[in-house]
């Protein structure tokens, strides 16, 4: 498995997939352009829109970063530091909205801020902002300030998995004496003390790497932005809407420069936090020494309740907009009488296909099957990847591992509209025929989960421990024998993990960040709630059509993370 | 002196600066592929492959079990590629000129149909037709597009809404731009919405002919007047418009007691509604547009026998008669009007005078006025 050949070809071919759309986009967009991509950025100024969108994504994803790590590090602290029962099905509670499609995010969060909804029947009025959010908008003098803080939230309930993942392990795992060790010095007296010289240095590159992480989601963020705060534009959400045009000679140039510009500016950005962030994991990993987090857990006892109401009001707040989407499923508006009633009505009409190109049973299927052959995909390109890295680091050669290691997560770095439009024209190019092959989705889901897979696997291989790898040499297995008796034994319970979140993801992704890739053939769940939500909905069920389906999908999806939860080991930090 | 960690993530990042730098200017290295549109069309047929892949966006009247009834019947499989709008629908032609995706476009309305002629997207069908109203071949009637459904769109407003605030119904564009309707009205882009490209089509005709203001002049007093834009026709309808049944929607804000709509999306409203809207469509002579969706074959698509099926089956009595249910707008066949159940005709007015202007124009023109549009409202 250290030959040279078996590293660099999953390597290759991953880098290949991921680099070959983006330059074949560029060379597209800078011929309809007539600019380069660094002139472009420079040119963005000629769109209406386009520096107020960048100046707006900066400030939001800061603000939103800010925000789910002052909502998430609570939650983090209680849930590592304490005996929980049923801590699975909390993680996973937690973890949900990270995996929810965001139109179907941005749904449950209307419902959630909607006018007679939870939160405006407290007095807090995001959407229509009249009340203390009227006052507080006029007073600030910022306009619809009730829309960006319903985004914030809502950025910040998407992202509250991300600070729980990245910081609750190491929080659960770090060896109690140390924190026992501190107290009995002069400093460690005062728990801000405590804060700031003990666990602030402990838990410096989690939060710093969790922050960096939802500033990315929150920076591309789409869906959410058109929904929740829609007089409001991000880089990504501009692209998405203008991008069908970009590319095409002598049509629409404008929006071709736009793409260029902001897809490039964005890329920069992106890539630079994640390089910050994959220098911090690296060195997060060599750190310190980690224990059991069963036996940190019952050192430290079993909540009060105080800790138990927040771990209650966590939960209500990552579940609240799902509960309440699968409500609106059951919740029928009468016309006629302007009131409503309970039905399973829209659940037949979603069984049975009646309003769409397929019915749930098609859909589902269909989103099983790309779901499995992604976890396939992801789960071989993403091993390969990460064992690559991890042999590079072994052997002394970190600047070369930290290259592919940041490479690795460039789909996340990249905008939808440029990774559509260079796959599209990549396959024009190569092999038209393609486009009617009904597993095509498996490449761009694969291309999307493979980057969670690495950053599964690879601090996983980074603490087993190289003895095991010296016993089978001494017990005289080759290298296919210790690769398949040691490694992936050792290494089940991540790839567990990084199976179920491939799933996952797979079955939560949907057109809107493949904007060129659309085909019916490939009708999804999440592609089903996109059709259904996109019609006029003068017809009452069309909604709770859409809600049923979405119902479903949220439940496979819970079922994926359960499943995890059992597998996941929690050390180290990271998904 | 050792390697630190700090040294490490240093050098990264140059290394990361220096592959950043490489992606941008690898297409500048001078090795760029020719591209070009042809300026006479040359008419190129695909193969037969027995599967109809139809290039869309969402229309409401081909559901499953629609497709399933054309399959039945004819035998031939459908694929269907769908895009955002009739602008995806035409964009998504362009870009895929070279090796056509598709082998029928439907969906083309008569804001794009020319430009998709002009760049000899289409081909000719062999489609026998039955008698089509004549007013849905105005502005186009030839062997290169099929009409399949029609309607008017036009400004609706929230007769509750105009009366509880004393305001009369307008007479004139011009009155919108007065304090009664500061931050009252939400228009779609023409950028972004079909219905929102036409209403704006109608503007230029509306202020050419009966105004002594100038149509981009309307739209930035409009914005001035604090006019709401937005991307899509959902937005205005059902977030920001009072009278639509947006009041019932997640996400409802309803701060708009305007819009753009079609003239009968009124009616809509009361046949779901039990005969009854508070929505009422405003007929301002040329301030409406008539709008005219296509069926056509693509150039460079294959399966000419079943897109002719598909035509021949989108314009049979069994489908084409039930659009005002199944795809909310007016069908295309001599002699068919909207249904009377629940008010759907009665509260449908046909505009008397809709905007004249003319396909060729309108193909010439509208990316000046969509950027004149946006350098005046500021919007997308």
């Amino acid at each position: 498995m250290r030959s040279a050949v078996g590293h660099s070809v999953p390597v290759a071919v991953y880098l290949g997939l991921i680099l070959i759309p983006v330059v074949l986009a560029l060379d597209r967009l800078v011929f309809v352009t007539g600019s380069n991509p660094i002139e472009a950025i420079f040119r963005l100024d000629e769109h209406p829109l386009a520096l107020e969108a960048v100046q707006f994504t900066f400030i939001q994803a800061t603000l939103s970063a800010l925000l789910t790590l002052a909502i998430g590090l609570p939650i983090a602290w209680w849930l590592g530091r304490y005996e929980w029962k049923h801590i699975g099905l909390i993680r996973a509670a937690l973890t949900l909205p990270f995996v929810t499609p965001t139109v179907v995010a941005a749904m449950g969060f209307l419902a959630l801020i909607n006018q007679g909804g939870i939160l405006a029947s407290i007095g807090i009025d995001l959407r229509n902002e009249t009340g203390f959010i009227g006052s507080l908008s006029a007073s600030l003098g910022i306009e619809n300030m009730g829309h960006i803080i319903a985004l914030l939230l809502a950025h910040a309930w998407f992202n509250l998995a991300l600070v729980i993942r990245f910081v609750e392990p190491k929080i659960a795992t770090l060896p109690p004496r140390y924190e026992d060790a501190f107290r009995m010095l002069p400093v460690g007296t005062s728990p801000l003390e405590r804060l700031r010289r003990f666990w602030w240095p402990m838990l410096r590159t989690s939060i710093l790497s969790a922050f960096v992480f939802t500033f990315i989601f929150s920076f591309t963020s789409f869906a959410l932005v058109r929904w929740l705060a829609p007089e409001y534009w991000t880089i990504e959400s501009l692209m998405a809407i203008e991008g069908g045009a970009a590319g095409i000679p002598g049509y629409r140039e404008d929006v071709s420069l736009l793409v260029l510009g902001g897809a490039t500016l964005q890329g920069i950005v992106l890539l630079m936090a994640l390089g910050m962030a994959g220098k911090w994991q690296q060195k997060q990993s060599y750190e310190i020494e980690l224990v059991s987090e069963h036996y940190a857990r019952k050192t430290i006892g079993k909540p009060n309740l105080l800790q138990k109401i927040g771990m209650f009001s966590a939960c209500t707040f990552a579940l609240a907009p799902l509960f309440l989407m699968t409500l609106a499923s059951v919740r029928i508006r009468d016309r006629t009488s302007d009131s409503y009633r309970w039905s399973t009505e829209a659940w037949r009409y979603a069984f049975d296909g009646n309003l769409t190109y397929a019915s749930v049973p098609e859909a589902l299927m269909n989103s099983l099957f790309y779901a499995i052959g992604c976890l396939l995909v992801a789960c071989i390109l993403g091993f390969f990847v990460a064992q690559t890295i991890h042999s590079l680091e072994e052997r002394n050669k970190p600047k070369l591992a930290q290259t592919i290691d940041v490479l690795s997560m460039l789909p996340l770095a990249l905008s939808g509209v440029m990774v559509g439009l260079g796959v599209l024209l990549g396959i024009l190019k190569v092999w038209p025929a393609l486009f009617s092959w009904y597993a095509l989705p498996i490449l761009p889901h694969s291309m999307l989960t493979t980057p969670f897979v690495v950053r599964i696997l690879l601090p996983a291989m980074r603490e087993i421990d190289s003895d095991y790898e010296e016993a089978g040499k001494i017990l005289g297995y080759n290298q296919y024998q210790r690769f398949f008796r040691i490694k992936i034994p050792l290494l089940k319970p991540h790839l567990v993990v990084a199976a179920a979140l491939s799933m996952a993801f797979s079955l939560g992704e949907f057109g809107a960040s493949w904007i060129l890739l659309r085909s019916g053939a490939w009708d999804t769940l999440p592609v089903l709630v996109d059709q259904l939500m996109s019609r006029p909905k003068y017809f009452q069920l069309i909604e709770p059509i859409a809600m049923a389906t979405a119902t479903v999908l949220m439940c496979m999806t819970f079922l994926l993370f359960v499943i995890a939860e059992r597998f996941r080991s929690h050390q180290g930090g990271g998904f | 002196m050792p390697h630190t960690r700090q040294d490490l993530g240093g050098n990264a990042l140059i290394r990361l600066n220096f592959l950043v730098a490489l992606v941008l200017l690898a297409p500048l290295s001078g090795c760029l592929s020719q591209h070009k549109i042809a300026d006479e069309c040359v008419i190129q047929d695909g193969p037969e492959d027995g599967t109809l892949t139809i290039v869309t966006y969402n229309i409401f009247a081909i559901t499953d079990e629609v497709l399933a009834d054309f399959t039945e019947q004819t035998g031939y499989e459908v694929e269907i590629k769908p895009t955002d709008d009739a602008g995806g629908i035409l964009e998504s032609l362009l870009l895929t000129q070279e090796a056509p995706q598709a082998d029928l476009a439907l969906g083309l309305d008569n804001t794009y149909l020319q430009t998709a002629l002009e760049n000899c997207l289409l081909a000719p069908h062999s489609a026998t037709l039955p008698d089509l109203d004549p007013q849905s071949l105005v502005p186009y009637n030839g062997e290169l597009a099929v009409p399949f459904d029609q309607g008017y769109v036009c400004l609706n407003a929230d007769t509750e809404a105009l009366e509880a605030n004393n305001i009369s119904f307008p007479t004139t564009l011009e009155e919108l731009t007065g304090d009664a309707w500061k931050g009252r009205t939400a228009f779609p882009s023409p950028a972004t919405s079909s219905p929102g490209r036409a209403f704006m089509t109608a503007t230029i005709d509306y202020f050419e002919q009966s105004s002594t203001m100038d149509a981009m002049e309307w739209w930035k007093a409009m914005a001035d007047n604090d006019a709401i834009f937005t991307t899509g026709w959902s937005e205005a309808y059902e977030v920001h418009y009072t009278g639509g049944y947006g009041v019932w929607e997640p996400g409802y804000i309803g701060d708009a007691w305007l819009t753009v709509s079609y003239c009968h999306s009124p009616g809509v409203e009361a046949n779901y509604g039990g005969n009854y809207t508070i929505s009422k469509a405003i007929d301002i002579d040329r301030a409406s547009f008539h709008q005219v969706e296509y069926a056509a074959k693509v150039n460079g698509g294959g399966s000419a026998d079943a897109v002719d099926a598909f035509i021949e089956f989108l314009l049979s009595d069994e489908i084409n008669k039930n659009m005002p249910e199944n795809n909310y707008m007016y069908s295309v066949l001599e002699g068919e009007d909207l249904p009377e159940e629940n008010g759907y005709r009665y509260h449908s007015p046909v505009p008397s005078n809709p905007a004249e202007i003319s396909t060729e124009r309108i193909d010439a023109e509208m990316e000046t006025w969509v950027k004149d549009w946006r350098d005046a409202t500021k919007s997308l």
